[in-house]
């Protein structure tokens, strides 16, 4: 019997050796596999949960995107924050992927250690150790492979993101570089880089719209509203306002040059008088078909649109306020491109100050001006007038102090200002053409030897690039305009675009 | 707290992160094997 017994446990101990050297590799190989592979395959989970399915359970991101309290309403660019954040939560959620993972092999090692059938299962459960082990540094190597290749893939996707942005905000700034557009803002007088534009859904205001931290193409508002970021994208359609001081700027600015147009000069002088004859000029020249003319806001429209009534009824115009001035915004499109005009009519009382004169920052920003001059406030002209004649033009004449005055605390402030006046064009109009005689041909000369003004004459002319000399009446005969109107007209307007005059002529 | 706005303005560039992820992770297999 003993000896029955003994091959008895010799062949056991055979079959059990048998099944151990078979069991043992198995549960080697599968645990290097299920963890070798387990772990690439639950970061990739990881990445899909956070990246496609993002299910209602899944954990919160551990950081949070945080933006300046001044930062526009506007949802931020995926590649300009959102897409680490992302990265982070995707590493975090696929690292408890792993951990999970890993916990289950353990539990299923230390079970096969503790069951009644442990000499079955123990096989299993030191194969598995040895596997898992194994298969967690291959799937560890694995894992960060496929980590480096999504940080990479997010790494590449924001810097090219970033360059398209950059390259498309150089673009814009080029092309209004090349169109010559260069924003006024008709309030504040600060040139504009980028208007601010308002949300066409809710009206929230985003001050710089253009491509970077909250969208390259197009930027979404807080309220989902897409918006477009660029004025080569139309984004000069939405409702625009300055971003220095939030006014409105409802005459769509840059979509075209903007010819800024000062007129100075001292009180009484005939400024305004003579921008409403402009005025009323571009409106015939509109009627007439030779260009459209429109105003350019509600502010502008309110204020001129009673300009051919003043002037066909020939009363007087309302003295200007004493107070600094919003331009008069005109959209013109002549024959070729548009343009916006915006003419600022400063009262007189403003350039006989230095300090008030400092404080008309427009004047930095023009390259034509205008320098309105009556000829009956000149001494010397008007003590040479017949008293007859004094007495008949007394109630017109404006008791403004010298014109000289004006013209000098202009000019120094429009140089102090940095202003290249060799780059500047200077038109001097002589109003009351319709009460006074025409000084013939030679309108500077005429200043110079009956006004007494040849300092004057030859400081424009030595001092800006060009000066031109006009004799202007800013009064309507029937239904036509003045003649010298549309002869000015045609100078100022002419560096810009093609008049009708110019092409009549 | 999810922003709906954000997560429906997220959606295309994350889904395009992970495919391109996973593209290039095929590839770089694909180039392993045949090499």
């Amino acid at each position: 019997m003993p000896v029955i017994y003994a091959v008895l446990f010799i062949v056991a101990a055979l079959v059990y050796l048998a099944y151990f050297a078979c069991a043992l590799p198995i549960a080697v190989i599968s645990g290097f596999v299920s963890y070798g592979l387990g772990m690439p395959v639950a970061y990739l989970a990881g990445l899909a949960q956070v990246l496609v399915v993002r299910p209602a359970g899944l954990p919160s991101p551990g950081r949070r995107l945080k933006l300046p309290a001044d930062a526009d309403p506007a949802v931020p660019q995926y590649f300009y924050g959102p897409a680490v954040v992302d990265a982070d939560h995707a590493v975090r959620v696929a690292y408890d992927n792993c951990r999970r993972l890993w916990q289950q092999g353990t539990r299923a090692v230390l079970a096969a250690f503790s069951t009644d059938t442990v000499l079955l299962t123990c096989p299993l459960g030191i194969g598995g150790a040895i596997g898992m082990a194994a298969g967690t540094a291959a799937g560890a190597v694995v894992t960060a492979g496929c980590a480096i290749v999504h940080l990479l893939t997010v790494g590449v996707s924001a810097a090219a993101v970033r360059a398209a942005g950059t390259v498309l905000r150089g673009a814009d700034s080029a092309v209004l570089r090349v169109k010559n557009i260069r924003i006024v803002c008709p309030d504040c007088y600060e040139r504009v880089p980028y208007p601010g534009y308002e949300c066409p859904g809710c009206t929230r205001r985003h001050l710089d719209v253009r491509p970077g931290r909250f969208g390259i193409v197009r930027r979404r508002c807080r309220c989902g509203t897409r918006m477009n970021t660029l004025l080569l994208f139309g984004s000069s359609r939405m409702s625009a306002f300055c971003p220095y001081c939030g006014h409105v700027l409802e005459h769509r600015p840059g979509q075209a040059p903007e010819i800024v147009l000062p007129f100075f000069g001292a009180a009484g002088a005939g400024k305004t008088r003579l921008l409403f004859s402009m005025v009323v000029q571009l409106q015939m020249w509109n009627e007439s078909g030779q260009l459209a003319a429109e105003f350019g806001d509600a502010a502008t429209t309110r204020e001129l649109s009673v300009a051919g009534s003043i002037l066909r009824s020939q009363t007087a115009t309302t003295k200007t306020a004493v107070q600094l001035p919003r331009a008069y915004i005109i959209r013109l499109t002549p024959a070729h491109g548009t343009r916006i005009l915006l003419m600022f009519d400063a009262a007189g009382e403003l350039f006989y100050s230095t300090e008030r004169t400092q404080e008309l920052r427009y004047l930095s920003k023009a390259r034509t001006f205008i320098l309105v001059i009556d000829p009956l406030s000149v001494p010397a002209f008007w003590n040479r007038l017949p008293p007859g004649r004094q007495a008949a033009l007394g109630e017109m004449r404006s008791t403004a102090p010298s014109p000289d005055l004006a013209y000098q605390q202009a000019y120094q402030e429009i140089e102090g200002m940095g202003v290249q006046l060799r780059k500047v064009r200077l038109a001097v109009v002589f109003s009351r053409a319709d009460l006074i005689d025409a000084p013939g041909t030679d309108i500077a000369e005429w200043a110079s030897d009956v006004l007494g003004l040849g300092n004057l004459v030859r400081s424009a002319r030595l001092n800006f690039r060009e000066a031109r000399f006009f004799f202007t009446a800013s009064v309507m005969t029937g239904e036509d305009m003045h003649e010298s109107i549309p002869a000015l007209m045609s100078w100022v307007l002419g560096r810009h675009s093609s008049t009708p005059t110019e092409e009549a002529s | 707290m999810t922003d709906p706005v954000e997560e429906e303005s997220y959606r295309s560039q994350r889904r395009f992160i992970f495919a391109a992820t996973l593209a290039v992770i095929v590839a770089l297999i694909v180039t392993g094997l045949v090499l």
